[in-house]
């Protein structure tokens, strides 16, 4: 049963009383323990699929089935719930909470689904010595450089054990270095723990990661590869 | 003629009534009583007065009162207080106040000579009022006069002037007091009115009369008189 | 809460801007703590003013006497009165007196007067006009024709210490009564209807001169302070009959006090409201400004699952913590200051004429009347949580992908 399935979505903004067709009837299976790539250009409908994907957002038309449960007629409220359940994001940039230290962005997460402090706690202790990034523990986000901060926002993605982890443009902010640095330990993770990762990029070494790339233009998918032949 | 008559000028009616009651000069004794709600006094008092510029009046009884004496020089007022030994000034604040506790003010005790200065006068008709034929006048004061009534009415002999009647009416025009002349006698050459009755409407608990004993009309009274040291010469 | 502890880094993190905040609310609050503390320090000073210097606490007279001052409205049963309120707690000193309207003055000048008979040795203990004296001496038990009178007047019909004027009045019979009294002293009190109105003599003087025996018009009591009169009206009402006597409080002998006191709060209470729209301006500029420099910082947090509603409460908390540092900041600020000002005073030496018909004195005292700051805290308390509902609701509004890509 795969994780997420899209069937004949379709999505259509109003700009300006303007409509833009940012997806034209896309269909799109990904199965658990999945490591995919969304590559086009810019405008080419990728965020537009992993938003809708990500329940960030509502399809015009068609339907998305999230872990076996239909999701495109769910209300915000509704859609906010799932996303504090089932999935996790790594956003570009602005992840983290200037605020908060690096644990207590990680703790957030199980804060917002009522997890108990100790127990909080425990479980961001455990991936921080996972990722082994215990010395940035108390460290705030201005405090660390841009892959630390990654990082942190990785283990923030996934300590709630979401189903599905989303990503766009992960690696636009850093350096090559540290850029490859962040994908092979994604890909660590997504090996070792089976956690499914689906991301947009147009970075030619974030593609190349990927066990299976998919690539979409004017809002419709023109290419689909497995870089490797594992059945995914 | 029946029908016509010459109208006499008010002016001059009013001019002649002061005549008859003050003459040139007059002196007087006179008993003012005085009723309300709590007390009654009588009074009996001297009066001088030559014109109508100047008077002295003496109180001579109650022997409580007596001794206290009134001196007017135009339109200024004193007081003398034999238990004082001193003359007080009766500023002008105080002229409305009664003029011994009576329903007199001590304005009436000054200003009643002064009509024709402040009142324009018209005769209204003419009537008979206990039994004499009288002229019906009206007084109004003139605008910017120093007067607290409304409006006056006066009714007085045809044949001399003499009054029989004023009706004082304040500046609501409400009736506020009544004044009775009667009793008529003979002194010298004037014939007057011997008791003066006021009745004050607003409160009709309050009475006063002024009763003329005995008078003399223009008698020859020296100016040396009017004036502060003779009234506070006392006994 | 963790919201909690997220509203108070927040603030932290932009130091310059949630310091003017507190200020703005804090000097607001000071300002407003301390025009109070001038109208509350001005309008007791009067209200003692007036007690102290003419009025006592309460007045017993007969029934109409306050309307007429007719001298034969002498207090009924006064011996069994007196008595009564002797035995009532919170009185501190009792004393009767005798009132007429009289004439003063000389052959050259004279004037209306309200002429109050005082018994020397007892009005001390109500009243201060003992220390009221310019020149010349204050009454004393044994004078018999002895007056004082105020400088104003003094200067009106021309008196001097040492002068003798003529005071005379209708006497309780309807007779005119009057006697030359040697003017003893002159006081000044600084306000007009006192100094210009005013002559005294002793009581015992002014019975003989209206009649009176051993009757009196008016019982002053002066009770310990102005919070036992409710006490003692209830009292005196349990034995006194309302168709004989009646009782009078200070502020129902001169009511202008209270009344100027309505009024000048009424004005104080419009600027009140004026600073408050001030301040609630600035914050709200404030508040909105560090929502929209949020716009993706918050799109993320609700993206990873943040309810609007705790968006909602999260701005909110950060309005509270602001405003209760302002308040504190006010609180502590008014006080000192008017705490000082309270004890250095005030001073408007230049209006005391303007003064004189008011009762105010011209140094002003400052206090705090905790009343008034507990209205004002509450009143900021709550324009400034209004304040903060609208930013907060526009944060609550944003669409996570909005937020997010198009901040």
């Amino acid at each position: 049963m795969p994780i997420v399935q899209v069937k004949n979505v379709t999505k259509i903004f109003r700009e300006d009383s303007q409509a833009v067709s940012a997806l034209s009837s896309v269909s799109v299976e990904i199965k658990e323990g999945a490591f995919v790539a969304l590559s086009g250009p810019s405008g080419s409908g990728k965020t537009t699929l992993l938003n809708l994907i990500g329940c960030l957002d509502r399809p015009t038309e068609g339907s998305i089935h999230l872990d076996g449960e239909e999701i495109s007629q769910l209300s915000q409220g509704k859609l906010a719930q799932l996303r504090l359940k089932k999935i996790g994001f790594i956003f570009q940039d602005y992840n983290l909470i200037p605020a908060f230290t690096a644990i207590e962005n990680i703790e957030y997460v199980l804060w917002l689904q009522g997890i108990s402090p100790s127990e909080r706690r425990k479980r961001a202790i455990e991936i921080c010595e996972r990722f082994s990034i215990q010395k940035l523990i108390d460290r705030r986000p201005y405090e660390m450089s841009r892959g630390q901060q990654q990082r942190v926002a990785v283990a923030r993605a996934i300590v709630h054990k979401p189903r599905v982890v989303l990503g766009d443009e992960l690696t636009a902010n850093l350096d090559h270095k540290t850029g490859i640095e962040l994908m092979q330990f994604l890909k660590e993770l997504n090996q070792k723990e089976n956690i499914t990762f689906l991301y947009a990029t147009h970075d030619p070494v974030m593609i190349q990661q990927a066990n299976r790339v998919i690539t979409l233009q004017d809002g419709k998918i023109t290419n689909e590869k497995a870089a490797f032949s594992k059945t995914i | 003629m029946p029908g016509f008559e010459a109208k006499p000028d008010p002016a001059k009616l009013l001019e002649q009534m002061d005549y008859v009651l003050r003459g040139k000069s007059h002196e007087m004794t006179v008993t003012l009583d005085v009723k309300t709600k709590r007390w009654k006094r009588n009074y009996k008092i001297h009066v001088r007065m030559k014109g109508i510029d100047f008077v002295f009046a003496r109180v001579l009884e109650p022997p409580k009162t007596a001794g206290q004496g009134f001196l007017r020089i135009k339109t200024r007022l004193w007081q003398y207080l034999p238990t004082a030994e001193r003359t007080i000034l009766i500023p002008p604040s105080l002229m409305l106040d009664d003029f011994l506790g009576s329903d007199f003010s001590n304005d009436d005790f000054i200003k009643l000579s002064y009509f024709p200065r402040d009142y324009s006068s018209k005769i209204l008709n003419q009537e008979k009022v206990d039994g004499f034929d009288t002229y019906h006048l009206e007084l109004l004061p003139h605008p910017d006069a120093p007067v607290t009534y409304g409006k006056l009415e006066l009714w007085i002999r045809k044949k001399d002037s003499a009054p029989i009647r004023w009706e004082f009416y304040n500046e609501k025009m409400e009736r506020i007091r009544t004044l009775h002349y009667s009793q008529f006698q003979i002194f010298g050459k004037h014939e007057v009115p011997t008791v003066w009755k006021m009745e004050n409407l607003k409160d009709k608990s309050r009475q006063t009369t002024i009763t003329i004993l005995e008078a003399q009309y223009d008698t020859e009274i020296p100016d040396s008189i009017f004036n502060q040291k003779q009234l506070e010469r006392y006994p | 809460m963790f919201l909690f502890k997220l509203a108070f880094l927040n603030i932290g993190r932009n130091p310059r801007r949630s310091i003017i905040t507190v200020l703005a609310v804090g000097v607001g609050l000071a300002a407003l703590i301390f025009l109070w503390g001038f109208s509350d320090g001005t309008n007791e000073q009067m209200r003692e003013n007036v007690i102290r210097l003419l009025t006592g606490h309460i007045q017993i007279h007969a029934l109409d006497f306050q309307k007429t001052l007719s001298p034969e409205l002498t207090v009924p049963d006064r011996s069994a009165i007196l008595e009564k309120i002797k035995s009532l707690p919170h009185v501190q000193a009792v004393t009767e007196r005798a009132k007429c309207e009289a004439l003063i003055g000389t052959s050259e000048k004279s004037r209306g007067v309200l002429l109050t008979g005082i018994d020397p040795t007892r009005e001390i203990q109500v009243t201060d006009l003992k220390n009221h004296m310019k020149e010349g001496e204050f009454l004393s038990q044994t004078d018999s024709r002895k007056v004082i009178i105020g400088d104003r007047l003094a200067e009106k019909i021309q008196l001097h210490v040492g002068d003798k004027a003529v005071v005379m009045t209708q006497a309780m019979d309807g007779t005119l009564s009057g006697y030359a009294y040697e003017v003893k002293g002159i006081f000044h009190t600084g306000s007009q209807p006192i100094d210009e109105v005013s002559a005294y003599i002793t009581l015992r003087s002014a019975q003989e001169l209206l009649g009176l025996d051993d009757a009196t018009h008016e019982i002053v009591v002066r009770l310990t302070g102005r919070k036992a009169i409710p006490l003692f009206l209830s009292q005196m009402k349990a034995v006194i009959t309302s168709d004989q006597y009646e009782i009078l409080t200070w502020n129902q002998i001169i009511p202008e006090v209270e009344q100027w006191v309505q009024w000048s709060e009424a004005i104080i209470r419009t600027i009140l409201l004026a600073v408050m729209v001030v301040i609630g301006v600035s914050i709200m500029n404030t508040v909105l400004m560090s929502v929209f420099e949020r716009t993706r910082e918050l799109g993320v947090m609700m993206a990873i699952g943040t309810t609007p509603g705790q968006v909602i409460r999260l701005i909110l908390l950060e309005t509270f913590i602001l405003e209760l540092f302002g308040i504190a900041l006010g609180l502590v600020a008014g006080y000192l200051v008017t705490f000082y000002f309270g004890q250095v005073g005030i001073g408007f030496p230049e209006l005391e004429r303007a003064f004189s018909r008011s009762y105010m004195s011209t140094i002003t005292y400052t206090r705090v009347e905790p009343f008034h700051v507990v209205q004002s805290i509450i009143t900021l308390f709550i324009m400034t949580s209004f304040i903060g509902l609208y930013p907060a609701w526009k944060a609550g509004r944003m669409e996570p992908i909005k937020a997010i890509y198009r901040p």
